[in-house]
């Protein structure tokens, strides 16, 4: 953990309310901004040795929660909630076997197996297709049950309550019966370009997801901490993207899994896991590409 | 195609990592230019190549044409 995450995350814990936390760089230095459920006094907050002297900025909005929602939540509104034959394009909605919550297919990519054979499969989230799952070769459906799978759970990052995290991810294999389900393209995007590229303030981006479709963004902070409500526990974060929609809404339950990328490059950023109070929370691609040998399938 | 592989455990960084073990490979030169000559001629050097990287000549991706939605 490097010295500003470690600062950030000792903000976060010191102050209870807190639930979102990150600096920014503005002309007359750098600045911490605090997000907080309810109104509190910039002088009452517990500052580590470090970032005493920040312009301190607080924030009241709502805490971020996981973004995947029921099948119904939503009324059906756009082709992401279609269903599709093969080549299934992503950004589009799935939902593991038997569970009743539906969140984002992300995006397609590729990984090498223990016998270092390629293998192409769809990245979401933990929570969208590994929460409380039978682990791997769980099936992921196109909603519902009913429809043949189009992936099987092969590998995720499970999220706890009580330690560190940094990613929210799961791949899922999707060669079934010896084809391919999933598209190499996201719907309303496109082909990506399979080069990530590393988030920073004021990035222009753009997702494709389940719930909202093609909505677009702008970093506003890099390597954020935060508190995350799962429903049944809270879960903190270090490292994470921060994107705010502006007017409208980047994100909003079922999105939970679309992969965020460069409005111009269509380069990878962040994999979308929470959000609400205006904002948007990504974990860096990089860091889940690291940890799987991952890459993106174009 | 047979190819030695030495079992290693990733490293993950800050999250809890389940369930798979990934290999690393050990190229094989026989088993490599098996490989290059299956592909067949004009793709030998392309297999051989990939496969002497630790890479492999099988399992490419296969787009199907199936209906899933009845």
């Amino acid at each position: 953990m490097s010295n500003r995450e470690a600062m950030l995350m000792t903000v976060l814990t010191r102050n209870a309310s807190a639930h979102l936390v990150y600096l920014t760089h503005e002309v007359d230095g750098p600045t911490l901004h605090v997000h907080t459920q309810h109104a509190i006094s910039a002088t009452s907050l517990i500052i580590p040795l470090g970032l005493e002297h920040c312009r301190q900025v607080m924030h009241v909005t709502e805490q971020p929660s996981i973004l995947r929602c029921r099948p119904n939540h939503f009324a059906v509104q756009n082709a992401h909630q279609q269903c599709q034959n093969e080549p299934i394009q992503l950004g589009t909605q799935i939902q593991p076997q038997g569970k009743d919550w539906v969140g984002t297919a992300g995006a397609p990519v590729h990984w090498l197996d223990g016998s270092q054979h390629d293998q192409y499969g769809v990245l979401s989230n933990w929570h969208v297709m590994a929460d409380g799952s039978n682990g791997i070769g769980h099936t992921q459906h196109q909603p519902y049950d009913n429809h043949p799978a189009m992936a099987k759970l092969t590998n995720w990052s499970e999220v706890k309550c009580c330690a560190t995290m940094y990613v929210d991810a799961a791949i899922a294999d999707a060669k079934i019966d010896g084809y391919h389900t999933m598209a190499r393209s996201i719907l309303e995007i496109g082909q990506l370009n399979p080069t990530p590229l590393d988030a920073s303030a004021g990035l222009l981006v753009m997702k494709s997801g389940r719930t909202t479709a093609l909505t677009y963004g702008q970093v506003s902070a890099t390597g954020a901490a935060v508190k995350v409500s799962y429903g049944d526990f809270t879960a903190t974060f270090a490292d994470q993207i921060v994107i705010d929609g502006g007017a409208e809404e980047f994100s909003a339950g079922g999105d939970s899994g679309s992969l965020v990328v460069g409005r111009d490059s269509k380069s990878p950023v962040g994999l979308l896991f929470a959000g609400g109070g205006g904002t948007t929370i990504a974990n860096p691609i990089k860091r889940i590409m690291d940890m799987w040998g991952m890459d993106f399938a174009v | 195609m047979s190819k030695g592989t030495t079992p290693r455990q990733v490293v993950d960084r800050g999250a809890e990592k389940i369930g798979i073990t990934f290999t690393e490979p050990q190229a094989d030169i026989m088993s490599c230019l098996l490989a290059g000559l299956i592909a067949g001629l004009p793709c030998f050097l392309e297999a051989f190549m990939k496969c002497m990287a630790g890479g492999t000549t099988a399992g490419d991706y296969k787009p199907g044409d199936r209906n899933r939605c009845n």
